[in-house]
């Protein structure tokens, strides 16, 4: 076989299998780096260059309709600060977000306790109490609106059989009864990715401290407060961080389910932002709305994390 | 004592609230349009009627969507998975100047609204021509398939013991066969939780969908939904069916992976 094979092919041959090798020794000790790589590159197409973008597109009057754009200064932010709507906007988005993560915290927590507590059928309960996470946002929207609907919604029909209301309601349509509504959705919906996390942090508090405590005689309040609270806490803020971004960020939800309104009562920043782009065609005040989201996101994250720091200096 | 009946009482409760939404959909979408047209409800159908199924399928193009929707979802995952493996399993090993910063920049891009991504990326992807193609929607669904399944996988990586890989190391094995051969096996259960729950927030995505595809005949499931079904005025017994179908290989999905998830979604953020 190897007598078919003349001298200086197989040199050949032998050279460029050199170079592979070289090659993909040199791949080799690079993997880390090439491993990154082409992530990374589709991360800054995808992400970083649009958020570049959406900053140079802040200062100019890009717009869906006319195809020419010229740089205009900081009339969008002027123009967007001097909007007593972008105000309500944000004022709403503040209500929405800080009642939200409260909300989805708290029934989290008192479902990761109760889980706890139980023995048979934990499994079973679990399970259940997962569901509303797996809701896509349409399905979501769809579906409370179908229950909270004005003429055959099943929410009416309950409420009045418990004698809380006297009529039929229309709960998303109204003023003053749509955000409370929505958070109380959003609640149903965020509570189980708080109690599953919050399962998680029990189980890694140490059992001789319950221990201990059940020796000294303290009662279920005292546990609660002194050993379950701290052992949580970490865990805790975690949550409520990620949760914020989230929720602050969300547009979906909202936009399927009341559209923003009645009126304006339900527009949320990223709802008031797509408005402005999407439908009112201005592009440029869309991105300085979208710029003006991410700074008050950012001042939100900076308090909490001073706040954090504060909190984990102190004994 | 009292305690434990505290906490059934409570837990049930709960569970009750949280699965009632679920039992009124199916429950709603199996009935005629005389049961769901009516107050007080009726609970319970009267009969199993597939009414509004057959509708729902042979009046709009729900199959359709649903193919969209899967092709998609494959492909947006199966890239961003693949790109976190590799990225994740680099973050978790090795030590370069840069690293934290990518880790941060990772973090970031977790940070940036959608609503503030959507237009500046649907004008390159116009330019590039890909407005209302797969490979378009498909390059959006990267933003968050890949910073999620690599802030998971890097936390997922890093709970592998490092002596496997020194064991490798010693039998001449190269770096990518150590990945390959040891540790990609080894995480396998964390890939495996990643790739489904990057397939169903594909699956569910709204927003890029709506602008990138508009309202062409590659219309994905969430935003076929809201043109068709949701459009027309209070077509309920349809949308309940709709959603239904919408919703189960979400379900299904989802409670397949819950247990692992949660541990995974957070551990990444307290490294952070």
């Amino acid at each position: 076989m190897e007598g078919t094979i003349t001298a200086p092919a197989s040199r050949a041959h032998c050279e460029i299998g050199r170079r592979v090798r070289r090659l993909s020794a040199w791949a080799d000790r690079r993997l880390f780096i090439l491993f990154i790589a082409p992530g990374f590159v589709c991360l800054s197409a995808v992400i970083f260059y649009p958020a570049i973008y959406n900053l140079v597109v802040s200062f100019t009057d890009a717009s869906l309709v006319y195809p020419s754009t010229s740089f205009v200064g900081i009339d969008n932010y002027s123009d967007t600060v001097a909007d007593p709507a972008f105000w309500r906007a944000a004022l709403i988005t503040l209500l929405w977000t800080s009642l939200s993560v409260a909300g989805q915290l708290l029934v989290g927590l008192l479902g990761a306790l109760a889980l706890e507590h139980v023995t048979a059928g934990r499994a079973a309960l679990r399970l259940a109490l997962v569901v509303p996470w797996a809701f896509p946002s349409i399905v979501l929207a769809f579906d409370w609106r179908f229950m909270l609907d004005p003429l055959y919604g099943v929410a009416n029909h309950l409420l009045m059989l418990l004698g809380l209301i006297d009529a039929p309601a229309a709960w998303l349509s109204q003023r003053p009864t749509a955000l409370p509504v929505l958070v109380l959705m959003n609640v149903w919906f965020g509570f189980p990715f708080m109690m599953v996390s919050l399962i998680a942090g029990l189980a890694a508090i140490p059992r001789e401290q319950y221990e201990a405590a059940m020796v000294d005689g303290a009662n279920f309040w005292q546990e609660f407060r002194f050993i379950t609270l701290p052992g949580l806490a970490r865990i805790m803020a975690t949550l409520v961080i990620l949760r914020t971004i989230w929720v602050f960020n969300n547009f979906e939800f909202v936009f399927l389910t009341t559209g923003g309104g009645p009126v304006d009562a339900t527009t949320t920043l990223p709802i008031y932002a797509f408005n402005i782009g999407w439908i009112g065609y201005d592009l440029g005040r869309m991105a300085a709305v979208a710029v003006l989201m991410m700074a008050m996101l950012s001042l939100i994250l900076a308090i909490y994390f001073r706040v954090l720091r504060a909190a984990e200096a102190a004994p | 004592m009292i305690g434990r009946a505290a906490a059934y009482v409570v837990a049930i409760g709960l569970a009750a609230f949280a699965l009632f939404p679920l039992a009124w959909m199916l429950l709603s979408s199996l009935k005629t349009s005389a049961g769901i047209y009516r107050f007080p409800p009726s609970y319970l159908p009267d009969g199993l009627s597939f009414g509004f199924y057959e509708k729902v399928l042979s009046t709009t193009p729900f199959l359709n969507f649903v193919a969209n929707s899967l092709i998609v979802g494959a492909l947006a995952t199966l890239i961003g998975v693949a790109f976190a493996c590799m990225a994740g399993y680099s973050l978790a090993r090795a030590r370069f100047r840069g690293r934290t910063l990518i880790l941060r920049a990772i973090l970031l891009a977790y940070l940036f609204p959608q609503i503030l991504i959507v237009i500046p990326l649907f004008t390159a992807i116009s330019k590039l021509g890909l407005a209302n193609t797969y490979s378009g929607l498909i390059l959006a669904y990267i933003t968050f398939s890949f910073p999620f399944s690599t802030w998971m996988l890097t936390a997922y990586f890093e709970k592998i013991p490092a002596e496997i890989e020194e064991a490798g190391r010693i039998d001449g094995a190269s770096n990518f066969r150590i990945f390959r051969s040891l540790v990609l096996p080894l995480a396998a259960p964390g890939v495996v939780t990643v790739t489904i729950f990057a397939f169903i927030n594909a699956w569910n995505e709204f927003l890029y969908a709506l602008v990138i595809l508009g309202g062409g005949e590659r219309r994905t499931l969430p935003v076929g939904l809201y043109n068709f079904v949701g459009g027309e005025f209070a077509q309920w017994g349809e949308m309940m069916a709709a959603t239904a179908m919408t919703m189960v290989p979400s379900l299904i999905l989802f409670l397949l992976v819950q247990k692992r998830l949660a541990g995974g979604l957070t551990a990444g953020a307290v490294r952070g």
